[in-house]
């Protein structure tokens, strides 16, 4: 990695050249944690710099395997290339990808993504070194709602960059699917940043469910001007590693942020899942839930910091974590953390880890139904009471059919 | 029989104290003109340690262990992940202070000034109303141990630890830092360098002793360090209260408090740890507490953490046998200008095991609590169950306060739970106190008090009355609470 600034120069030298050396600066910078974050593990999902190398460097193969889209797909995506449909267009809407974005719509990247960075080391990465991305913008007063269907090879390797500013008033709702074909084990990073302006809403439905051999690296960011609502619900189930770090930045005052996320990890999977709110604005909200499963000898971490700065006052911070853990070789673990810098605020966290209840489990077969079903019925209704919030059929149809599978799997601990 | 102590006159005059609130800073914070008469100066290496261990006229397995524990103090770097430690004098700090060469068990025999300062913080008069035993330590050095006869005709053994490694050298041969190796990280390797002073207890089997046993430590120089080893067994079947008491006059420059306490609880076996820790705010307190608890032994952790620049606690239980259990209960004070980064641990490491931790912690001006805390369950602690829960109250607008927990499950069969909420006075319960006729003073203070009465209510009635009083001084200084 050390040559990367010459790749930087020759490679990626656009006109976000400054853009990316900064953040590679930033990365640089970035203290690499010099202790173990268990006993047991360095990290929870171990992802080296030589998976980063491969990332930031690229391996995009020629075919991408049988490629087929969801029809109804309004973006439609094959590893880091774009294409709009006409109908969005015709909305008013600016749907490109983050190269055409970078030369034409100058004055939207200086406003809205040349002053961020990012925070996190591996999100500094993905700043300086991706290849192309997805930039939406969709002007003010506009309601709208778009299907965003992404396939990678599994086995290409890149770094992706998404924007998705929504001028004032606006009111979209995103349905965003990560889905893979071919195979092979590519190190897929992507930054993806919503800029709400005043009094806008989102709502953003997200479900990666790549071949379990790709590692997917994920950071959401939420830019939330004042009165600006984002409500957030990420499915996560394929990827041999995920490390999804999703983090608020409501410097808007009453914004409002919620997250709701499911995630399930089966046979050797890793999932470290990373939901925190860091807020600014006076009067703020953020209500955090997520449920997570595991079987096979996976692992899940849920962490989530409620970070309530000295003038976020009259605000609030909620954060609840539940994990089911049917597995003897699995294991659960979970980090919540809360932030408080000034007493004039509300916050809590809470989580649990555990398997699923014997009363529930003695119940259902007691009306004749068999353990697996069983296991499955319960599983679902555990994770049922946060997707049913998204009021998305097909992503409630997708995780009913997630958690019914891995019945069979499951470990109880009443047997 | 007027001079015949009577508990029900005495909790009556506890409690008029609390309601008047006479107590002062001074009570404590106060100097005394008694100078050391042996010191090894400033900074540590191995002419100290081998000095430390000369003065004690130590055998050569203590000797050779100190050495190796300086070499890992030495090697391993100041923990960054925490609060700020860069205030620690690492080279102009004393290590070892010793008071007159005495070690009395009778208070008329130890030296006025030393006894004066134990007077004034009201240890010999608490050790004859409401302890089994007591041992006070002032610098580095015990100067008083005494047990009464009734649980020493009893085999229970209980003297500063020095004492202990001169007349029962095999048994604390036994536990000396099994449950915390001097390798387990920088403070615990430091004490292990230039330990000095501290309490051996030892319960013998099926003995229950009704009464607590009291140490109480006083740093009285500047600059210094106290580094005291504390060793508790209580053996299969026994039943033990200890407590221990600190504090320190305030200076301008910072000392250094890095205490071990290990905890043996054998099978059956119950014991309580309560300490008050009220050091002064030029502190820089950082305890190492362990306990191993074997089957069907229970261990309580009682703690009030109110004075110190800064504290890193984490009191752990190593639940070693089925059964076992571990109650943590701490309440922390972070006062303008401190960091209490205090927690709990638990490991699971055998079935059926039981762990609860509250935490409970005001912050007042821009005093910062932390809550850290690791809870583990191993695989194979099946049907093993915990529950963490931790509340933080802040007084002022730049109040601050931190939750970071870290919680590993491993086994499917367990069941874990935690919980933390943060917040202030609510002005409906003040609204409410009010309309019931009590001025705003009193009703912050109620509802402060209320806020920690989970854990009061299990700390013995003298501590928790004297704790009250040291919280409502806390915040009645700075117009928080009356």
């Amino acid at each position: 990695m050390e040559n990367y600034p010459e790749t930087l120069k020759t490679i990626l030298n656009d006109e976000a050249y400054e853009y990316r050396r900064d953040s590679f600066l930033a990365f640089l910078k970035s203290p690499v944690r010099d202790y173990k974050e268990s006993p047991t593990v360095k990290d929870y999902v171990e992802i080296s710099d030589k998976d980063l190398e491969k990332m930031i460097y690229g391996e995009i193969p020629d075919t991408a395997g049988n490629i087929i889209f969801d029809q109804d797909a309004d973006i439609k995506i094959i590893n880091d290339e774009v294409t709009a449909s006409e109908q969005l267009l015709k909305k008013g809407v600016i749907a490109c990808d983050m190269i055409t974005a970078i030369s034409q719509h100058k004055s939207l990247i200086e406003k809205y993504l040349i002053p961020r960075h990012g925070s996190e080391r591996i999100e500094h990465l993905i700043n300086s070194s991706w290849r192309n991305g997805l930039f939406i913008y969709v002007p003010e007063n506009t309601k709208l709602k778009i299907k965003i269907h992404n396939l990678s090879d599994a086995a290409s390797s890149f770094a992706y960059k998404s924007a998705i500013i929504c001028g004032k008033d606006s009111a979209v709702e995103l349905i965003d699917i990560y889905e893979s074909t071919g195979s092979g084990r590519g190190i897929q990073g992507k930054n993806v940043y919503f800029f709400l302006d005043e009094y806008s809403k989102v709502k953003y439905h997200y479900l990666q469910d790549k071949l379990d051999t790709v590692t997917d690296i994920t950071f959401v960011k939420q830019y939330q001007d004042k009165f600006s609502e984002f409500s957030f619900f990420h499915i996560n189930h394929g990827s041999s590693r995920v490390l999804f770090a999703n983090e608020s930045r409501q410097f808007g005052a009453s914004s409002d942020y919620r997250v709701y996320g499911v995630n399930f990890s089966t046979g050797s999977q890793k999932m470290d899942i990373r939901d925190s709110s860091f807020q600014e604005g006076i009067g703020s909200s953020a209500d955090i839930q997520v449920r997570g499963v595991v079987t096979g000898s996976s692992s899940t971490i849920h962490r989530g910091n409620i970070d309530l700065e000295e003038i976020a006052i009259k605000s609030s911070g909620f954060y609840d974590s539940k994990i089911l853990l049917l597995s003897r070789d699995g294991y659960a673990n979970s980090k919540p953390g809360l932030m408080i810098k000034n007493n004039d605020t509300r916050s809590k966290h809470g989580s649990s880890i555990s398997n699923v209840d014997e009363e529930q489990i003695f119940y259902l077969r007691s009306r004749g139904i068999d353990l697996n079903t069983a296991t499955g019925m319960v599983t679902a209704g555990f994770v049922g009471s946060i997707i049913e919030k998204a009021n998305n059929q097909e992503f409630t149809k997708k995780v009913y059919e997630y958690a019914e599978g891995l019945g069979i799997n499951a470990f109880l601990g009443t047997n | 029989m007027e001079s015949e102590y009577s508990k029900d006159a005495e909790m009556e005059k506890l409690l008029e104290d609390l309601r008047t609130s006479g107590i002062r800073k001074e009570d404590w914070e106060f100097h005394d003109s008694h100078k050391p008469t042996y010191s090894t100066g400033i900074g540590i290496n191995r002419k100290v340690v081998e000095e430390i261990s000369d003065i004690k006229n130590e055998p050569d397995w203590m000797r050779r262990f100190r050495l190796k524990s300086l070499e890992i103090f030495l090697a391993k770097p100041v923990p960054t992940w925490g609060p700020d430690l860069s205030g620690i004098d690492w080279e102009n700090t004393n290590y070892y202070t010793r008071p007159d060469e005495v070690n009395a068990n009778k208070w008329e025999d130890v030296p006025d000034e030393i006894k004066d300062t134990f007077t004034k913080l009201g240890v010999p008069e608490m050790e004859q109303k409401y302890l089994a035993g007591s041992v006070a330590q002032y610098d580095s050095e015990g100067v008083y141990h005494n047990l009464k006869k009734v649980w020493e005709d009893k085999g229970v053994v209980f003297m500063d630890l020095d004492s202990a490694i001169r007349e029962h050298s095999d048994l604390v041969k036994d536990y000396f830092c099994r449950a915390v190796p001097a390798t387990d990280n920088k403070f615990a390797a430091l004490n292990g360098a230039a330990w000095s002073g501290g309490s051996f207890l030892y319960v013998p089997k099926g003995v229950h002793i009704d009464m607590p046993l009291q140490t109480y430590f006083r740093m009285n120089g500047e600059a210094t360090g106290q580094f005291e080893h504390t060793i508790v067994v209580a053996d299969e079947g026994s039943k033990v209260h200890y407590i221990e008491g600190c504090t320190a006059p305030k200076y301008d420059r910072n000392s250094l408090h890095s205490a071990i306490v290990e905890i043996y609880v054998k099978k059956n076996a119950q014991a309580r740890y309560t300490s008050v820790q009220n050091w002064s705010k030029s502190v820089y307190n950082m305890p190492t507490k362990r306990a191993w608890v074997d089957e069907n032994a229970k261990m309580e952790w009682v703690g009030g953490s109110l004075g110190s620049k800064v504290t890193m606690l984490y009191p752990s239980s190593y639940l070693r046998g089925p059964y076992a259990s571990a109650h943590n209960l701490n309440v922390s004070l972070a006062g303008p200008g401190t960091v209490k980064d205090t927690g709990a641990k638990a490991l699971h490491l055998a079935p059926y095991t039981s762990s609860r931790i509250v935490a409970k912690s005001i912050s007042i001006e821009d005093g910062k609590a932390i809550y850290r805390g690791l809870l583990r369950m191993n695989k194979g602690a099946i049907h093993s169950k915990s529950h963490v829960q931790c509340d933080a109250l802040l007084i002022n607008d730049k109040s601050q306060s931190f939750t970071y927990p870290h919680d590993e499950i491993y086994e499917p069969t367990a069941t874990f739970g935690h919980e933390a909420t943060v917040g202030r006075i609510g002005t409906e319960e003040l609204t409410y106190l009010r309309s019931r006729g009590l001025s705003e003073d009193e009703a912050s203070s109620m509802i402060v008090l209320g806020f920690l009465d989970d854990v009061m209510k299990e700390i013995p009635m003298e501590f928790a009355v004297e704790m009250n009083r040291l919280i409502k001084l806390e915040m009645g200084k700075l117009g928080a609470v009356g």
